[in-house]
């Protein structure tokens, strides 16, 4: 296996249980190495998005610990962690809260403190490559669902973070959308985590893979080559 | 029955939500869109204080067609600025209509007082309501923030406005969602019960979906910072500061 970077993310015995009792991640353990691209892949309600929120220090595991650039998740690295991290939610309605939608663009840039010059052209590149120029004035929630998640994906991705959390970046986008995503992903420099469970996009945005079976367990976590195995995939319900 | 309840907060969640949305008049090119709205919102203000200084109806008059000449300038459908102001226009004048009655007979003191009272009224909505119409949210909060309003309240205000939004589109969903999968027609005694249903769901959804925005606003930063353009300096500044020092030399 090729030298990896520095390890960003911590991840050790980490569960989860939402107020009503569900635990949704339960006893994971795992690490995330600088410039990787990873797919996390398994099937409905195993708690990939649920992963995520918990990994971009956003939600606190109920139990283990996480550190994310070997700091603790908390108020007091609220600030650090926010502006190295991007994630993407898997529903666009929980994502987008601004008027319009060229606020929802410059919204993060401002939190930055990013000059308006610099933020209102990348917003507007980033508009043109995901075809949402005409969308501007429009506020988010009068947005067709495919384009709710161009804009989401364009938020996030303009900003370019060190880490970059996709919750299903291709569910509900046409052919063109998609290509486009991947083709970003693909290009970026940055270590992108992808929950997915179109198992066809993954050669593309990763070149590891980390499989969550229905008992919420990781199942697998290597190369490209476990998704060679029939026999993994069809147990993580996958296929 | 119970499509006439539903139709009509359908309707009603449609009408809150466009209510709140007026990117419709906000982005024409109209004489209000065009000035700044660090000059418009202490202008429009400003005429407020001086429909309430006086109980002249003449000067009131004046106001309330440079108003008219706003909205029309503006190009803003009167009918949209009306259908904002009609009905507490409209609840003022019976609150004060029993002063145009001495007795039997009209006084004409006590009509020129309902008169210039509801007039006020009518100025002063009309111009919040022309303020709402022509300036987008993200504008109002940037000129509160310019005029030093803490940004305690700011927030405040960035979260109800996110919320009602948020309350508005959910209901609507919620609607649609059962009108949907509704096959056959209801009894009213299961009306109650869904309809419960139905409210409770609602509110556990906003709630829950408030918890979302929340964590999303965590992810994508919430220091409530903003853009501030700088000021513009063009004819139409010129002209509202002009007709400001004339009304209030008028005025005084
Ligand atoms: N807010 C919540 N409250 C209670 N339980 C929840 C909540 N959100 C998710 N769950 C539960 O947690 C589990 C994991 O959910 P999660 O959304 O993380 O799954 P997922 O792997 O992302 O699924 P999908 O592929 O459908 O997106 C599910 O069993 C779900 O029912
Ligand atoms: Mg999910």
């Amino acid at each position: 296996m090729e030298v990896r970077g520095e390890r960003i993310i911590v991840a050790k015995n980490i569960s989860y249980k939402y107020p009503d009792g569900t635990e949704a991640v339960r006893d994971i353990s795992i690490e995330i190495y600088e410039g990787e691209k990873v797919a996390i892949l398994g099937p409905n309600g195993c708690g990939k998005s649920t992963l995520i929120l918990l990994l971009s220090g956003l939600l606190t595991p109920t139990k283990g610990e996480i550190l994310i650039f070997g700091r603790k998740v908390g108020k007091e690295n609220a600030e650090f962690l926010r502006r190295n991290i991007g994630v993407v939610f898997q529903n666009p309605d929980d994502f987008l809260f601004n008027p319009t939608v060229r606020e929802e663009l410059l919204y993060t840039p401002a939190q930055l403190g990013m000059d308006y010059e610099t933020a209102i052209n990348l917003a507007k590149e980033f508009a043109r490559k995901f075809e949402i120029e005409d969308l501007f004035e429009k506020p988010p929630f009068r947005l067709s669902g495919g384009e709710k998640k161009k804009v989401s994906i364009a938020c996030s991705l303009m900003l370019n973070p060190k880490i970059l959390f996709l919750d299903e970046p291709t569910a509900n986008v046409d052919g063109k959308t998609r290509r486009k995503i991947l083709e970003l992903v693909q290009v970026s420099r940055g270590t992108i985590i992808t929950a997915t469970h179109e198992i066809d996009i993954v050669p593309k945005i990763a070149e590891r893979v980390v499989i969550i079976g229905d008992n919420k367990k990781i199942i697998a976590d290597g190369g490209l080559d476990i998704l060679e195995d029939e026999s993994v995939l069809v147990s993580a319900g996958v296929i | 029955m119970i499509e006439v309840i539903e139709q009509s907060a359908k309707t009603a969640s449609q009408f809150f939500q466009n209510f709140l949305t007026t990117e419709k008049t906000v982005f024409k090119n109209g004489l209000l869109q065009k000035l700044d709205a660090r000059i418009k919102i202490p202008f429009m203000f400003s005429l407020i204080i001086l429909s309430i200084t006086t109980f002249d109806y003449i000067k009131l008059s004046v106001l309330l067609a440079f108003l008219i000449f706003l909205t029309l300038t503006s190009k803003i459908n009167p009918k949209i600025l009306l259908s904002r102001i009609w009905l507490f226009t409209l609840f003022t004048f019976v609150i004060v209509s029993p002063k145009i009655f001495e007795g039997w007979a009209v006084s004409h003191e006590g009509l020129i007082y309902a008169l210039t009272f509801t007039l006020r009224v009518a100025i002063s909505l009309s111009s919040v309501s022309l303020i709402i119409l022509t300036t987008s949210f993200s504008d109002i909060i940037s000129t509160l923030r310019f005029f030093k309003v803490p940004d305690s309240f700011l927030s405040i205000l960035i979260l109800t406005y996110r919320y009602i939004h948020l309350t508005f589109s959910e209901l609507f969903r919620i609607i649609v969602a059962r009108e949907s999968r509704r096959i056959k027609k209801q009894k009213l005694s299961e009306l109650w019960t869904s309809g419960g249903n139905s409210l409770g769901l609602f509110f556990i959804r906003v709630f829950e979906r408030s918890e979302r925005i929340y964590l999303s606003s965590l992810a994508r930063g919430n220091y409530y910072r903003a853009y501030s353009k700088p000021i513009r300096f063009s004819i139409t500044e010129a002209f509202f500061i002009t007709t400001f020092c004339l009304l209030i030399w008028w005025f005084i």
